[in-house]
């Protein structure tokens, strides 16, 4: 079933899968997704599962926006991994945003067909972490280092990586 | 010189494109060059543009390379109700595409 469509124009859907619940809504940006849509339906476990601006780039999946900073944020996240990051897929990269206020978005930017996802992000000490609560679930982590100030090396489940800084 | 101003128009033109007769190629520089500059002011006031390689101004509203419209994206979401699978598109050129 078609919810919407249209030109120039960004549309979110939120789904809650425990109570068979979405709701949809257009808006000028992709800041706006419709969670509060969905609760006001009713969704007791509402996330954000795609957010799909027309101008968006053909070629990969859209990016969501960071979430909302969780009710009780990480104790601690390293400043160091504050910030864009971008990781080489020939060709393409992969984009990995982290906040400082312990959220997180990743999307891909290469023709792999990863899926974007974003959530809650923690760093201290060496070891990283991260849930994602819109998008593709996942769960992942493992250990980080600064080769460079301008370089991140990150272990996670599928192996290890050196991810370039892009923005602070 | 009082003379001069009662002087009528036929004569006045006749009198002063006789002053000199080397002076006549700068009165047709000075003559071309205010009419080039006249041509391109009206153009601006109404409303044209210049195609590369094409001397006729081209008014604003009329498709060209500087009046070219954007490009108009679409997208679009659709779930199933049963199962929320989600199918969505961005970045299509057309209605239907998406």
């Amino acid at each position: 079933m078609v919810l919407n469509w249209g030109s120039d124009i960004c549309f979110g859907l939120a789904v809650s899968r425990l109570d068979s619940t979405y709701a949809q809504a257009p808006a000028e940006s992709r800041a706006k997704a419709p969670l509060a849509g969905c609760r006001a339906e009713k969704g007791k476990a509402c996330i954000i599962q795609t957010t799909r601006c027309a101008n968006d780039n053909v070629n990969w999946s859209s990016p969501l926006p960071l979430p909302m900073p969780p009710a009780t944020p990480a104790a601690k996240i390293d400043p160091g991994v504050v910030g864009t990051w971008e990781y080489p897929i020939n060709p393409g990269r992969w984009i990995w945003q982290i906040a400082a206020n312990s959220t997180y978005e990743f999307h891909s930017e290469a023709a792999d067909n990863a899926p974007s996802h974003s959530g809650v992000f923690s760093a201290d000490g060496g070891r990283w972490s991260m849930t994602s609560t819109s998008g593709f679930q996942d769960v992942d982590g493992g250990q980080y280092n600064f080769p460079s100030s301008n370089a991140m090396v990150s272990t996670w489940k599928l192996g290890t990586g050196k991810w370039s800084r892009v923005s602070r | 010189m009082l003379e001069n101003m009662h002087m009528p128009l036929r004569a006045f033109v006749t009198w002063s494109a006789g002053i000199n007769a080397a002076f006549r190629p700068v009165q047709a520089a000075v003559g071309l060059a205010l009419g080039l500059a006249i041509f391109a002011a009206s153009a601006l006031a109404q409303g044209c543009h210049f195609d590369p390689n094409n001397p006729v101004c081209i008014p604003d509203d009329t498709p060209g390379l500087a009046g070219r419209p954007q490009p108009v994206h679409w997208a679009a979401i659709a779930i199933v109700g049963s199962s929320l699978s989600v199918g969505a598109s961005h970045g299509r050129n057309s209605e239907a595409e998406a």
